[in-house]
């Protein structure tokens, strides 16, 4: 008597959830298996409890400016970390219980278990008590995730060398702290605890932060980081990684030596499909990616692969777009997933980015114009006492059309939005410098920049011209 | 040879992108010449050579970003070999390959009067492997769709050579034999005589054996192999499970407009270019992009666009125009007389008079003919068989044009009436008739129309029954008059009448004109 079902989703992350409550709401007959936590990383060890512990950093980061506004904050500022988990703790509790509730809303049959191929169609669902059950369904979504790497050779225990999974939940806070991978996790693990108290320092093999985004964002952020008193090593390696009593001693390229009471592994995530019984339908891995096409199919028949499992772009709201993609193809709507995905980091000041970046469109061959303009010259930005940050338009130098959008500053992951909604529409740079946008906001910079792109920016000066000399540098 | 970069300590120059280059590879540069130009944020800035030397290499191209000393060009000694210092600086830089091999062009059959026998190379497209070739069904000419296999001229297991005719097809427009690109063994034959296919999808493969020619197409997905037709005609099929045909239905919103950016209409529109010719765009959902309009047809010059026919039904008032004038003009013998009088007199007195009170110079002519028909009265009796019946009040209709249609509200007795007193009953007249009240009607005698102040010059105008004559009334107009022979400026209007034969006879008619036009030559008599 084993239950059939139209479509079930292994995993109920931000891919899977979104997919499973897809599929009912198309009127498939669905199910979904979960080991943990309904939302998977995005809502446990990812986005929303990171958001919540760096909005209680934010404001101490505020009140410590309260001055500038005229407030006066006597007696300073303390915090107490105990509340502070237990508030997001809070969120997360009321977050899963909205997801349950959505799947109860729309009959979607939650099995809790870790899941298993057993066969074409046959899923295996294993529980904590080891109790083994089976289903079948006509199409199968994997959206089992990824896990923080580790690295090789590292002492393991994760009281002294951590991944995000353990630090979003420390009990106690260290007081020297090392992060190693200057990506999206460790700006984002610096920047809040910089202002729990935590003498921070990061270390980055690429020569930028953030080296993946566009190069001045990354710059930008390790000058304000360093000015808040957080050490940056770029272009450098933690060449050895030992425990020494109390905490970890790390050896730099350059033999520059870091001592902390913790490590931060914040170097990347792999895949978690090991144990999903792959073998019994006959599909392989690439370094435990599975791959797919733009309608998320696998190789193999009836079977998609959504969100970090498959490695296209390891960000909650990408699996979700393409959990909806799967569902839609799955039940018979497919069409190529192509939109444009983006990326936000929530340092203060966040970042918002979407589309190419100028190395991106050199790698392409493309012809450029940039555009770009200072937040601080918003009368916003100086009204709120913001005023960090620019905004970066990237356009085809013939064609006018819009390429890639990069923001620093405050809110810059919701000023991200439009920009990304006219690259997915492909409009020019020119249809976007011609829209109204609200005053004043700090969104106006987009706006400000796509003129820019034209040189036509009405809230900079004209270019000034300048002559210099080039320097000549011999080639040994 | 040197690296040439922004000087490190170019002070807010920490990134941009090369505008343009100034000077080319391969020239020689003089300390101090301009290389190029950088944008960057807020600045432009011109590079300048520090030494003199030879452009070897540009590294940074035009409209490309570059970052802090980022290497822009290569600059060294003409004749030092770049490629050494290129290895230098990107050891691990890897050749871009080659751009493909474009396929040979086709020989675009001509267009023959009747189906006659042409030569056409197949288009071949190189496999990675070198050892399988697909033979594909050629593109014959622009708006080939697809083709149909008549013959094969060769078998599996044969061996062809280059230029061999190896297949015959037929198109919508001929019948063509194809030669072989290449020479090879042909290992399997994938479409069969009487098969339609699109254009350019393999009909056959050459390989050194079928099996690898099977293993190439599985490895390729499979191909979509259409069913075979059942008939030679050469009309191709529009099944949907053919290659999506070349012109894809317009994408449309829900409101049937094309989807389109602004952009590319604003591109198309001025460029005449029409946007519903394009199809599907490259844009989301279809959308067309400015970058989809270089297959766009110039607008269509549609002399008469038909659009539905829209059914109104007939007001009463169109039903009465209707009946009437198609009973006057086919009843009643018109006949016209056209006179241009001198108008320098009665626009002088109607300019005066219009200080004292409100009218207009068709009041005049009114009056003028309120006068002339006392005195003809023909112009006011009507004919009929048995007997004539003349009326003796001069009752005179003004054709008032309404938005609903022609009304002609009546001024009854208007040679009794004084020109002040005239003015003022037209005044009211025209306003009650605009708004839907009109007065004696069938009471009238004669009617008067005037086009005079849309700018016409002269108009004949229909007799309203049972009256028996129409004044149409034209504008006042400027114009030159010879006196004592010389020329000299003055005003005209044309008046033109139609009379009915039955009761007006011609010199009647023009004697009527006649006192009519000197009433208004010298209208001092109608005031008075």
């Amino acid at each position: 008597m084993t239950e059939h079902y139209q479509i079930a989703v292994l995993g109920a992350g931000p891919g899977g959830y979104v997919a499973a409550l897809k599929a009912a709401q198309m009127g498939a007959k669905t199910a979904i298996i979960e080991k943990h936590h309904l939302g998977g990383t995005c809502l446990n060890y990812g986005c929303i409890p990171s958001k919540a512990l760096l909005a209680s950093a934010e404001l101490i980061h505020k009140i410590h400016r309260a001055g500038d506004y005229g407030i006066n904050v006597s007696g300073g500022v303390s915090f107490d970390w105990t509340q502070i988990q237990k508030r997001k703790d809070k969120v997360l509790t009321k977050l899963r219980g909205g997801i349950k509730s959505l799947f109860g809303a729309r009959k979607v049959t939650l099995y809790a278990g870790q899941a298993a191929f057993s066969g074409h169609g046959k899923i295996q669902i294993t529980d904590s008590k080891g109790e083994k059950s089976l289903i079948t369904a006509d199409k199968v979504i994997i959206a089992t995730g990824s896990v923080p790497a580790r690295i090789p050779g590292w002492p393991t225990d994760p009281a002294f060398v951590c991944t995000s999974d353990e630090s979003l939940h420390w009990k106690e806070l260290p007081k020297k702290l090392l992060i190693v991978g200057g990506g999206v996790i460790g700006c984002e693990f610096a920047c809040m605890m910089h202002e729990y108290g935590v003498e921070v320092t990061i270390v980055e093999l690429m020569e930028t932060l953030l080296p993946e985004m566009e190069r001045q964002v990354g710059v930008a952020i390790a000058e304000i980081f360093s000015k808040r008193g957080m050490k940056i090593h770029t272009g450098v390696k933690v060449e050895e990684l030992k425990t020494v009593h109390g905490g970890i001693k790390a050896i730099l390229s350059g033999d520059k030596t870091v001592e902390a009471d913790k490590v931060l592994v914040a170097t990347g995530r792999r895949p978690a499909t090991g144990d999903l019984g792959l073998e019994s339908i006959g599909l392989t891995t690439d370094r435990g990616f599975i791959r797919v096409n733009d309608r998320m199919q696998t190789v193999v028949k009836d079977v998609y692969c959504i969100g970090d499992a498959n490695g296209r772009c390891l960000l909650a709201h990408a699996a979700s777009a393409h959990g909806v993609a799967a569902v839609e193809d799955a039940l018979g709507h497919g069409k190529d997933f192509t939109l444009p995905i983006p990326g936000a980091v929530y340092t203060f000041p966040e970042i918002g980015t979407v589309g190419l970046t100028s190395r991106q469109a050199a790698e392409k061959d493309i012809p450029v114009k940039v555009g770009q303009f200072p937040i601080g010259f918003l009368g916003k930005a100086m009204a709120v006492g913001e005023e960090e940050g620019f905004v970066k338009v990237i356009r085809h130098r013939d064609s006018g059309a819009l390429l890639g959008v990069h923001v620093l500053g405050h809110n810059a992951t919701e000023i991200i939005e439009s920009a990304t909604a006219m690259l997915g529409l492909k409009a020019s740079a020119a249809e976007l410098a011609e829209m109204v946008f609200a005053h004043p906001t700090l969104g106006e910079a987009v706006k400000e920049a796509a003129e820019d792109s034209f040189d036509q920016a009405l809230h900079l000066p004209p270019r000034s011209l300048m002559k210099i000399t080039a320097e000549a540098k011999e080639i040994k | 040879m040197y690296i040439i970069s922004i000087p490190p300590k170019a002070r807010g120059l920490t990134e941009g992108v090369m505008l343009n280059w100034q000077v080319s590879e391969a020239r020689s540069v003089e300390k101090g010449q301009l290389l190029g130009r950088i944008e960057a944020f807020g600045q432009l800035v011109d590079l300048e050579c520090p030494q003199s030397g030879e452009l070897l290499k540009i590294l940074v191209g035009p409209g490309k970003p570059f970052y802090g000393t980022q290497p822009l060009a290569i600059l060294g000694q003409k004749g030092e070999d770049v490629e050494k210092a290129l290895k230098k600086l990107f050891p691990k830089a890897v050749a871009k390959p080659a751009p493909e091999q474009k396929a040979a062009p086709v020989q675009s059959a001509p267009q023959p009067q009747q189906p006659a026998k042409q030569e056409v190379k197949p288009m071949e497209k190189k496999s990675p492997a070198g050892k399988v070739v697909p033979i594909l069904m050629p593109q014959a000419g622009q708006t080939m769709e697809e083709g149909t296999l008549l013959s094969w001229k060769v078998k599996e297991g044969d061996k062809i050579t280059a230029g061999q005719v190896i297949f015959e097809i037929e198109t919508d427009k001929a019948t063509m034999e194809v030669e072989a690109m290449e020479s090879g063994n042909l290992a399997k034959i994938v479409v069969a005589e009487g098969q339609s296919v699109p254009v350019k999808t393999p009909v056959a493969y050459l390989a050194d054996s079928a099996a690898d020619a099977e293993a190439f197409i599985a490895s390729h997905g499979g191909i979509a192999v259409p069913a075979p037709k059942t008939t030679q005609a050469p009309v191709p099929q529009t099944d949907t499970k053919q290659a999506a045909p070349v012109s894809q239905p317009v994408s449309q919103t829900s409101a049937g407009q094309v989807k389109a950016s602004p952009a590319a209409r604003k591109l198309a529109s001025e460029k005449g270019l029409d946007i519903t010719s394009i199809g599907q765009g490259s844009g989301p959902g279809g959308r067309i992009l400015s970058t989809d309009l270089a297959g766009a047809k110039p607008v269509a010059y549609t002399p008469a666009v038909p659009g539905d026919f829209v059914r109104y039904p007939v007001s009463k008032m169109r039903k009465a125009i209707a009946q009437n004038l198609s009973y006057s003009k086919q009843n009643i013998p018109h006949f016209y007389i056209k006179l241009t009088i001198e108008a320098q007199a009665i626009f002088n007195l109607y300019k005066q008079l219009k200080q004292k009170f409100p009218c207009s110079v068709n009041d005049f002519i009114t009056l003028a003919c309120g006068r002339t028909i006392r005195q003809y009265a023909a112009f006011r009796s009507q004919y009929t068989p048995t007997e004539i019946v003349e009326n003796p009040s001069v009752n005179i209709g003004i054709a008032v044009g309404t938005d609903k249609g022609l009304t002609v509200p009546v001024l009854l007795n208007v040679d009794r009436m004084t020109l002040p007193q005239l003015a003022a009953a037209t005044r009211q007249m025209a306003e009650n008739a605009r708004n839907g009240k009109v007065e004696g009607v069938g009471q009238g005698v004669f009617t008067i129309t005037n086009l005079g102040m849309f700018g016409v010059e002269e108009f004949s105008a229909i007799i309203n029954p049972p009256e028996s004559a129409i004044l149409a009334v034209g504008a006042i107009r400027e114009d030159i008059k010879v006196e004592n022979g010389s020329i000299k400026p003055t005003r005209v209007m044309t008046l033109s009448l139609a009379a009915d034969h039955r009761m007006i006879d011609g010199v009647l008619a023009a004697q009527f004109m006649v006192t009519l036009k000197d009433m208004l030559e010298k209208p001092e008599q109608l005031v008075g």
